[in-house]
C-alpha cells in the first residue's frame, strides 16, 4: 500500500513529468493524417528522334535513360502542375490529349504512406485506364506511360505529397 | 538505338546473388575472378551497390533499347504447378497485386517477380505473389506483371525460380497494389527517386502507339 507520505512524494513528481511526456506524445499527434495533401503532376511527350533529347525543363531524371523510359529517346515537358487534393474526394486534371486524369488519395497503412487511384478517362467518359492503386511514399512519383500523343506517347509522373 | 553488347540474365542473376552476399566461398571466388575481365559486370555489380539514380547514371554502361521485348509475364494467382499443366491462363481485366500478396502470405511475404536489368541500373522485382515469373531474356527492363482484357495469357512461359535477389532488394516505396484497365497493360518496376527502394511504371497499350518498351 502507498503511504500518505509516498504518495505526496510521488504526486508532485507525476505532475512535473507529465508536461513532459505529453510532449513526447506530441509528435504522434502530428502524425496524423493531414485532411488535404497535393499531387505533383509531371507531364512528358515522349517520342523517338533521330537526335533525341531530354527537355532540360524537366529537371534532373536520369531514370528517362533506362528501360523502360529508354524505349523513347526524346522527352519534352509538356506541363508541370500541382493539384490540391481533399484526403478521400477525387480531383481531376486534364490532360493534353484530350483525356481526364482522376486522382483520389486516401492516408496509406502507415504514417507517411499515401494510397493513390488514378484512373483516365476519355471525353465521352469512357475509360482509358479505368483504375491503377498504388501505395506510395509521401513525394515519391510512379509514373503511367503509353497513351498516344501526337507522333510519341504521354508520360505522367505523379507524387502525391503533404 | 543501338544496341550495345549485354549481360545475359544468367549472368545478371550471377552477380546479383554475388552483390547480394550470397553463395558460398568458392563460387563467390569463382565470380570475383570472373570479373577481373568483365568490365559490364563490374559497372553492374557497382550499380547494385549503389541503386541511387543519380550513381545509376554515372555507371559507364550502356542501355540497351527495349524495342524487342516481347513478354515478361507475372502469373500473379496460378501456382507453379498450375503454371505448368496449364500454360496459356487468360487473363483477367483487371491485376489485383494486393489480394496475390495476400494469398501468397505464408510463402515469407516477399517473392521475386523477375529481373532482367539495364547496365546502369538495377530493377528489383518485388513481386510478393510467389507466383512464377517468365522474363524475357533479351530485355533488360523488368516487367512484373502484363495483362489484356481477353486475349493475352497471363501466364504462358514455363516458371522460373523466384530471385532470391529481388526478395532480398530494397524495399518497395511506391508499390501496385491493382491494375484495371480495358487496354493490355504492363507494369514495370524501376528504382525510386528519392530513396533506395523501387517505383513503378504503369505501362498502357494504347492505340496507335509507338510499340512501347
Amino acid at each position: 500500500m502507498i503511504s500518505h507520505r509516498l504518495f505526496s512524494r510521488i504526486l508532485p513528481l507525476f505532475l512535473a513529468v507529465s508536461p513532459l511526456v505529453s510532449l513526447v506524445a506530441a509528435p504522434s499527434v502530428a502524425h496524423a493524417d493531414p485532411a488535404t495533401a497535393k499531387a505533383e503532376i509531371l507531364v512528358m511527350h515522349a517520342s523517338q528522334k533521330e537526335k533525341g533529347a531530354i527537355d532540360p525543363h524537366i529537371g534532373s531524371m536520369p531514370r528517362l535513360k533506362q528501360p523502360p523510359f529508354s524505349a523513347y529517346n526524346n522527352y519534352e515537358l509538356v506541363d508541370r502542375k500541382e493539384v490540391p487534393l481533399e484526403i478521400g474526394k477525387s480531383a481531376t486534371y486534364a490532360l493534353p490529349n484530350g483525356r481526364v486524369l482522376q486522382l483520389t488519395v486516401s492516408p496509406g497503412k502507415s504514417p507517411g504512406l499515401f494510397t493513390i487511384l488514378a484512373s483516365i478517362a476519355e471525353a465521352n467518359g469512357k475509360a482509358a485506364l479505368k483504375t491503377v492503386e498504388v501505395s506510395a511514399k509521401a513525394g515519391e512519383p510512379f509514373f503511367v506511360a503509353g497513351q498516344t500523343y501526337k507522333d510519341g506517347i504521354l508520360v505522367l509522373g505523379i507524387a502525391v505529397k503533404k | 538505338m543501338a544496341r550495345p553488347a549485354k549481360l545475359t540474365e544468367e549472368r545478371m542473376l550471377a552477380l546479383m546473388a554475388y552483390a547480394d552476399g550470397e553463395g558460398d566461398v568458392a563460387s563467390r571466388a569463382e565470380i570475383l575472378a570472373s570479373l577481373q575481365h568483365d568490365p559490364e559486370g563490374q559497372a553492374f555489380v557497382a550499380s547494385l551497390l549503389d541503386l541511387s539514380p543519380f550513381a545509376a547514371e554515372a555507371a559507364a554502361v550502356e542501355v540497351p533499347d527495349l524495342s524487342g521485348v516481347t513478354a515478361a509475364i507475372l502469373a500473379a494467382t496460378a501456382p507453379a504447378t498450375a503454371a505448368e499443366k496449364a500454360p496459356v491462363v487468360s487473363a483477367p481485366a483487371a491485376i489485383d497485386f494486393a489480394a496475390a500478396r495476400r494469398r501468397k502470405s505464408g510463402w515469407g511475404g516477399i517473392l521475386a517477380g523477375g529481373l532482367a536489368l539495364a547496365a546502369a541500373v538495377a530493377l528489383y522485382a518485388q513481386v510478393k505473389s510467389g507466383a512464377p515469373v517468365a522474363i524475357n531474356s533479351a530485355n533488360s527492363a523488368v516487367l512484373v506483371a502484363s495483362a489484356a482484357p481477353s486475349i493475352a495469357p497471363l501466364a504462358s512461359a514455363a516458371p522460373a525460380e523466384p530471385s532470391a535477389i529481388a526478395a532480398n532488394g530494397p524495399p518497395a516505396v511506391v508499390e501496385v497494389n491493382r491494375v484495371d484497365s480495358d487496354t493490355p497493360v504492363d507494369v514495370f518496376l524501376i528504382p525510386a527517386e528519392s530513396t533506395p527502394g523501387t517505383s513503378v511504371v504503369v505501362w498502357l497499350g494504347d492505340d496507335n502507339a509507338l510499340g512501347g518498351p
